[in-house]
């Protein structure tokens, strides 16, 4: 496709026509992009951040902050702790098992009633 | 009892075997508590008294007659559904972009699809309680060095309100950019091609040929969102609870903070009703209007 547009590009004034639009077509997108991106960016640093960082709206992590694993460890996924029990981490990754098991259990009953139905 | 229905009515008593299990599941859970609700809206019921519920006639209509909150609810969601608009514009822009001839176009895609696979709640929390933090969120110190003092998202009612809807606009614009998006991708090739080969422009591509024929999988976007819009409460109930003043609140966060706060069942359930009625009256017009719109003479 870009060849044939090249080719209908044979003067420069169509050249830079198809360059601007190239240029506003991906600066929407990069737009865009970043701001589908930044909230999930910003809660994930965010969850590396003590205090302070947190309060001083520190942004890139090892260049105005250091990741710090504090906020994983109140629910027992830090690294470190990973090998050990933890009582804070099986009550939190019962949320995500609870929510599986209603998820697949509804989506099962719907798919049968409505095939005996349909 | 199955078999004898086999034995006596034959294929028919088989077909409605089948049907069997689906009438009583939407039985019991559709019509019962459609009927239940019904009653328990002409009682007084609440959770705190001891009587239970004793029917109470037409108070709770009356009562609703004169609640100014339930009004301004209503008021409010018309501004949310009003938005719908501008989402529409913007996802239609987003899906022509990625229709366009581009590179890298899956990771765009996978990006602009992100936001509508978290849940409401997070996106509440991440930008309603996180970035649009007065004091240390992202957003107010940007806004601060653009020169706006003492930032404050939620303090005006209209500023509450626009940052509300920003919020459900961030998390469901791509559900309606990925409807249009198969709508594009659906559009008969010959038909584009030979407006270009007829000379068309960009513009006149745009609004003589794709516009129309996008028409039906528009129409279908902006309908389902506004059924979506409709059941707009997560997010509020998260970020503003109603304020300031109930500027924000919608319908069913009104509803909601009814059973919470004051667990008024009664009235609550006769709120729900209400707005049910309203709804299924709003969408009919809605389906009409925009039914004899479409089929009218070009």
């Amino acid at each position: 496709m870009t060849q044939i547009f090249q080719n209908h590009a044979s003067d420069g004034q169509q050249k830079t026509k198809w360059l601007a639009s190239r240029i506003a077509i991906y600066g929407a997108l990069i737009l865009w992009a970043f701001i589908c991106f930044f909230p999930i960016y910003w809660t994930l640093t965010t969850s590396f951040k003590l205090a302070p960082d947190v309060m001083r709206g520190n942004m890139v992590p090892f260049w105005d902050f250091t990741p710090k694993w504090k906020g994983w460890q109140s629910l027992g996924l830090s690294p470190d702790q990973l090998g050990e029990v933890s009582t804070v981490r099986e009550e939190f990754l019962k949320r995500f098992w609870n929510s599986a098991i209603v998820a697949v259990s509804a989506s099962t009953l719907a798919v049968i009633l409505g095939y005996f139905a349909a | 009892m199955c078999a004898a229905q086999i034995i006596i009515n034959g294929e028919k008593g088989k077909r409605t075997l089948f049907v069997l299990p689906a009438v009583l599941f939407v039985v019991s859970l559709v019509v019962f508590p459609l009927v239940f609700g019904l009653y328990i809206s002409f009682t007084d019921w609440n959770l705190a008294s001891q009587t239970g519920a004793r029917p109470n006639g037409w108070d709770n209509l009356r009562q609703m007659w004169g609640d100014a909150f339930y009004w301004n609810a209503l008021r409010n969601m018309v501004f949310y559904v009003l938005a719908v608009s501008v989402e529409y514009v913007i996802a239609f822009g987003l899906a022509l972009l990625l229709n366009a001839q581009i590179r890298a176009r899956k990771f765009f895609r996978v990006i602009f699809l992100l936001p509508l696979m978290l849940s409401p709640v997070a996106v509440s929390w991440m930008i309603g309680k996180s970035m649009l933090e007065v004091r240390f969120g992202p957003l107010a110190r940007l806004a601060r060095s653009l020169g706006w003092d003492s930032p404050s998202f939620f303090g005006s009612p209209e500023m509450a309100r626009f940052m509300i809807m920003v919020m459900d606009a961030w998390t469901f614009i791509p559900f309606m950019m990925i409807m249009l998006l198969a709508g594009l991708q659906a559009l008969p090739r010959e038909v584009l091609e030979a407006a270009e080969v007829d000379g068309a422009s960009g513009w006149q591509r745009f609004k003589e040929v794709i516009f129309p024929l996008m028409l039906p999988v528009s129409v279908t976007a902006i309908i389902i969102r506004i059924i979506f819009k409709l059941k707009l409460a997560d997010i509020i109930i998260n970020v503003t609870s109603g304020g300031p003043g109930g500027a924000t609140d919608s319908v069913t966060s009104f509803i909601f903070r009814e059973y919470r706060d004051r667990s008024n069942v009664g009235y609550g359930t006769l709120l729900a009703m209400v707005y049910l009625i309203l709804i299924i009256l709003f969408i009919t017009a809605l389906l009409k209007i925009v039914s004899r719109w479409m089929e009218r003479p070009a």
